[in-house]
């Protein structure tokens, strides 16, 4: 004879949390946890990976969504940067050798910006400097006098060839466009008839002297731009000394400062000789530098981490391509996209450069190539300032190409368990990139001490999304709600964010009350109106039920059919209803046809779950031989998907119903999944399918016939509802907890389903007697047809 | 009282554009007539008759063959444009102007045409002075032969300003013909006179204010220690005028100087005083020690010589 079911008194269907148990008024007495509770393997896991050095020990931390990771994350990472020294400071500078590429500057952390004000100082020095210097009489006088020796060396050279030309009494004429040499006589050119009737040795010893007056001239004149271009020189020295003493003491003063730093120095030894080469660029009016210049000597602070503490902790909320890697900025003008040093803006990874950066999973990989780009970024352990369009060439404009900065970042992914595993599974480069795992529990175990540490957490939350403190009852109540939504009356739910939501709304009830602190009466009227929020659709279904729309009776005795238990869950929302499930037998081959695998509504589970259930129909009652059974399964008015094995004793005891032609009673209900050995197993969900019949029933009346069937292996994930307890503590409503099927049936039918003896064979009158019996009927009566089969091959009937 | 006489020797080149336009505001506030002169060098003309002339160009210093058609075309042209240039000037405002034609010795067909001309204004810089801001021949020798107030015009000279690099920044950023700026780019430089002796100081200060009431500009005197300004009713009366405005400028005695550079002090002044004309007497060469002809020459700015009055 099978064990008795256990019916379950009021006490065993929910574990209180006794206010007077907790050491406190009210939350605000307590400090926050140390650490956040039962999250003991993530936090081992963070500390191992931010400890250990490089070699894509990356983290991604993986649990429930609104199991409080990134809260958790952040804390701790904020808490181990604090150990750690800022790291430097970056900024590009003007490259002079090569525009398109700016420099990068490495600068301890509270240099860079000491070192911009120094520049933009200095580039403030050289507005006033420069113009003083080149405005100053020195320059001028100078100039002058370099003009003056230039001027009278071209003078002195012609003026020599025009004495001897005198001398020779040749006359040297200006014209518009240089000069003409002819024989002069008596203070005037002689004409070419005087000069004609010269005798002929004196015409050419004039023509003579000529040529060769001709070729000195030409030799001077020749000579002056060499002499120009010696002056241009001389000048162009001239203004680079001007230059130097125009800024030299400023840069040397600069440099002086910044000699612990080679790359400062050099940079300024470059802003010495750019400001050099350009001395001819100078404003015309005003001897200053152009801007355009000026601003060549500043530096582009793309990190400061002046004032830092620690190393960063940076997280980024839209982990774009550009948001990761930094950016070039361009400007607009005169129809072109233009671009300089100073308009690089940093990415992510360069703030985090040197400390870490925080990432959710899921939005990184919702970004066009920004996941590659990370990758990317962590393989080459630096960081390229590349925009995509320049990375597949879609189009292309005036562009930068900064030197990539060295990256030394620790990222941690956030994400859930799914996402973890498909990456892990698909995504070759993960493994080797985000080699630890930080694993979030979804539940703690609910003991003593936990409850005092979660008591700390809520004070936490309340503290840091500033509400009032919650009293004692308020925390008790809490407590249950998060067993409750563990599922479990031993666990507490470890996620943060559906308490915060709930507090936040308790807090709001309390605000309209005027209370001080937040009551346990909050805590349950913000449950209650959570619930009545989202409970539109289970109202729906409930109505659809009690007009019998949707056919579920909960009185009488119906062959074959039976109310099984299914959990909805909607927008975070879940329900439980009944479903009627149906059975037919009839003679056949051993055949169990699952009608929603049929219509392709059911899953694999289920499907998985009916086969079992056929082998243990077979093996409990045709041990030794075949199951001469044609059955089928349905959920009558389920019009959905149907999944899962929670129906499976709800499947059978329709099926034995079915089958020995014994009634079931309506007013119970069944949940749970069974082995092939007819062992009943827990399922989930199993307080919202408890409340979602008792509703049904309630609302039609109880009258103490009324109950549900569960697997005793769910006893521990009892947090029932008020109204549910009480009924069973007024003996109105039952919770019966079984081992095996046959408790079950025995339950349902009111039959003994009796224990097989040594030949196999049932009492008489027992249930399983009947299934067996009517099992042989079914065999003879497939053993009839087959033998006619066999006399008849062709399938031909006598007649 | 006859109508004054402002003579200007013009050709064809922007410089002389710049002095015709000088010449005309100073007629046309003296109420007088301009008389353009061109003088065709005869020199030039028995140079180009001989077949072995050449013309060595003074950029490349490379000749090439220089006859009367050359000559006689280059003329031509030049004729053209002085005729152009003095019809555009009487186009708005009245002028009486002529322009005398002469062939012959330059200088001497400039003193033949000045000695009726209460002004005679011409380029500091003639052909024959070469490279550089030298004073031209013809200026010299008019200086040097005394007579009427001389107005010695110069382009005013960027570079000895800005030397430093605008060439090439000009050029790189308006293409490298780039015309010479007009001299009153700097409208409120100040006409400056040097009132350097008692004996010609009135003179200075009367074509001082002449030039100032014609330019629109302020003036700046700089008078040696020692002349009493009192003795000047022409300064008196101007200053209680106050109009044009006026500054008066005590300045030391230069020492004696042994080169032939101009006085640094003298210089600096004219600089910082931007000065847009400078007017002085012929007898200023004497008081600082140098040729006037050199003294002249190194004035960065156009040049009023005013002659002494008869003792």
């Amino acid at each position: 004879m099978a064990d008795a079911p256990t019916r379950l008194d009021a006490d065993q269907l929910y574990r209180p949390c006794h206010p007077g148990s907790l050491p406190f008024e009210t939350t605000a007495e307590l400090e926050p946890p140390s650490a956040p509770p039962g999250q003991e393997r993530a936090l081992e896991a963070l500390s191992f990976g931010t400890e250990i050095g490089d070699g894509g020990f990356n983290l991604y931390a993986l649990g429930a969504t609104g199991s409080g990771k990134y809260a958790v994350v952040r804390d701790f990472l904020e808490g181990r940067a604090r150990r750690d020294a800022p790291p430097p400071s970056w900024a590009y500078v003007y490259n002079f050798d090569d525009p398109d590429k700016p420099r990068l500057l490495k600068l301890p952390a509270r240099a860079g910006r000491d070192l911009q004000a120094d520049l933009e100082h200095l580039v403030d020095e050289f507005r006033t400097a420069i113009p003083a210097v080149f405005e100053s009489d020195e320059y001028h006088n100078r100039i002058q006098e370099l003009r003056e020796t230039y001027k009278r060396r071209q003078h002195e050279a012609i003026a020599a060839i025009s004495k001897e030309a005198e001398e020779r009494h040749v006359a040297m004429v200006s014209t518009p466009n240089g000069f003409t040499l002819g024989p002069y006589r008596d203070g005037k050119i002689l004409d070419p008839e005087a000069f004609g009737k010269l005798p002929e040795e004196e015409q050419k010893a004039w023509q003579a002297a000529i040529d060769e007056l001709e070729a000195k001239l030409k030799q001077v004149l020749q000579q002056i731009p060499k002499w120009q271009k010696e002056a241009g020189e001389r000048l162009q020295a001239l203004n680079e000394e001007m230059m130097r003493v125009a800024v030299g003491q400023q840069l040397q003063a600069l440099e002086d400062r910044w000699a612990h730093l080679l790359d400062v120095t050099r940079f300024l030894g470059a802003i010495r000789d750019d400001l050099i080469s350009h001395v001819n660029d100078l404003e015309d009016d005003s001897s200053t530098v152009p801007e355009e210049i000026l601003n060549q000597y500043q530096i582009n602070l793309i990190v400061d981490n002046a004032e830092l503490h620690g190393a960063p902790v940076i997280y980024e909320d839209l982990p774009t391509h550009a948001r990761l890697i930094g950016r070039i900025e361009h400007y607009f003008r005169e129809g072109a996209l233009l671009t300089d040093f100073r308009l690089i803006r940093a990415g992510a990874l360069h703030r985090a450069n040197g400390g870490y950066l925080i990432l959710h999973a899921r939005q990184i990989l919702m970004q066009p190539f920004a996941w590659e780009t990370l990758k990317r970024a962590i393989y080459g352990k630096q960081v390229r300032i590349e925009s995509l369009e320049q990375l597949y060439a879609v189009f292309t404009t005036i562009t930068l190409e900064p030197d990539p900065i060295p990256l030394d970042v620790k990222v941690v992914l956030i994400g859930d368990r799914l996402l973890y595993y498909l990456l892990a599974e698909y995504d070759p480069d993960f493994a080797k990139l985000f080699k630890v795992q930080a694993d979030f529990e979804d539940t703690l175990p609910r003991q003593a001490e936990n409850e005092l540490d979660y008591a700390r957490t809520l004070a936490a939350i309340a503290r840091r999304d500033r509400l009032r403190p919650l009293d004692r009852g308020a925390v008790a109540r809490s407590i249950e709600h998060a067993s409750r939504l563990a599922d479990d009356r031993d666990k507490l739910a470890a996620g943060t964010r559906p308490l915060a939501d709930l507090l936040a709304e308790a807090n709001y009830l309390a605000g309209a009350s005027h209370a001080e602190h937040i009551g346990a009466h909050h805590v349950e009227a913000a449950i209650r109106a959570q619930e009545r929020r989202a409970e539109r659709l289970r109202e729906r279904a409930v109505e659809a039920i009690l007009r019998g729309t949707l056919n579920v009776p909960t009185q009488g005795e119906r062959i074959g059919a039976i109310n099984g238990l299914a959990v909805s869950e909607l927008g975070g929302f879940r329900f439980g209803l009944p479903t009627r499930i149906t059975a037919t037998a009839r003679p056949g081959r051993g055949q169990v046809v699952d009608i929603e695998r049929e219509a392709k509504l059911g899953g694999n589970i289920h499907a998985k779950a009916v086969m079992i259930l056929s082998r243990y129909l077979g093996s409990r009652y045709a041990p030794d031989g075949e199951l001469s059974l044609s059955a089928s399964l349905a959920f009558e008015q389920m019009y959905g998907s149907v999944d899962g094995d929670s129906a499976s004793v709800a499947e059978v005891a329709a099926l034995v119903s079915a089958i020995a032609r014994a009634p079931i009673r309506q007013s119970l209900a069944v949940t749970g999944s069974i082995n092939q050995l007819g062992e009943v197993q827990a399922i989930g969900g199993v307080n919202e399918k408890i409340e979602g019949f008792f509703r049904i029933c309630r609302d039609r009346g109880l009258d103490g016939s009324h109950g549900v069937i569960i697997p005793a292996s769910n006893r521990p994930h009892l947090m029932l509802d008020q109204a549910v307890r009480s009924a069973v503590g007024a003996g109105r409503f039952a919770i019966h907890a079984v081992d095996r099927v046959d408790q079950a049936l025995a339950l349902l039918t009111g039959l003994e389903p009796g224990e097989a003896d040594a030949n196999g064979a049932f009492p008489a009158d027992s249930l399983n007697r009947r299934v067996t019996d009517r099992l042989a009927r079914f065999a003879r009566a497939t053993r009839h047809d087959r033998d006619h089969e066999h006399r008849d091959p062709d399938g031909a009937g006598p007649g | 009282m006859t109508a004054p006489h402002v003579l200007v020797l013009i050709d064809a080149s922007p410089a002389s554009r710049m002095a015709l336009a000088s010449a005309a505001r100073l007629a046309r506030q003296q109420h007088g007539e301009l008389i353009a002169l061109f003088v065709e060098d005869q020199d030039l003309h028995a140079s180009a008759g001989h077949p072995f002339t050449r013309e060595i160009s003074r950029l490349s210093g490379e000749s090439r063959p220089f006859d009367r058609e050359t000559l006689l075309t280059r003329l031509a042209q030049q004729r053209h444009q002085i005729e152009a240039m003095l019809s555009e000037l009487d186009r708005d405002t009245p002028l009486r102007w002529h322009l005398e034609v002469v062939a012959g010795p330059v200088f001497e067909s400039v003193r033949a045409a000045a000695e009726t001309a209460d002004w005679v204004v011409l380029g500091k810089a003639g052909w024959s002075a070469g490279h550089g801001a030298r004073l031209g021949s013809v200026a010299r020798r008019l200086l040097e032969s005394g007579g009427n107030r001389l107005f010695l015009w110069q382009a005013i000279d960027h570079e000895s300003h800005r030397w430093r690099g605008s060439e090439q920044r000009l050029s790189r950023l308006r293409g490298p013909s780039r015309p010479t700026a007009p001299p009153s780019a700097d409208q409120q430089a100040a006409v400056v006179g040097l009132l350097l002796s008692q004996r010609t100081a009135e003179a200075v200060v009367q074509t001082a204010e002449i030039i100032a009431t014609v330019t629109d500009r302020p003036c700046h005197l700089f008078l040696l220690t020692g002349i009493d300004p009192a003795t000047l009713p022409s300064l008196t009366a101007w200053r209680q005028a106050g109009d044009p405005p006026l500054i008066v400028e005590l300045i030391e005695a230069a020492p004696e100087r042994h080169d032939s550079s101009v006085d640094p002090a003298l210089f600096r002044n004219l600089q910082q005083t931007a000065a847009s004309v400078v007017v002085l007497s012929d007898d200023a060469g004497a008081v600082l020690g140098r040729p006037l002809t050199d003294l002249i020459a190194d004035i960065p700015a156009p040049v009023i010589r005013v002659p002494s009055p008869p003792a």
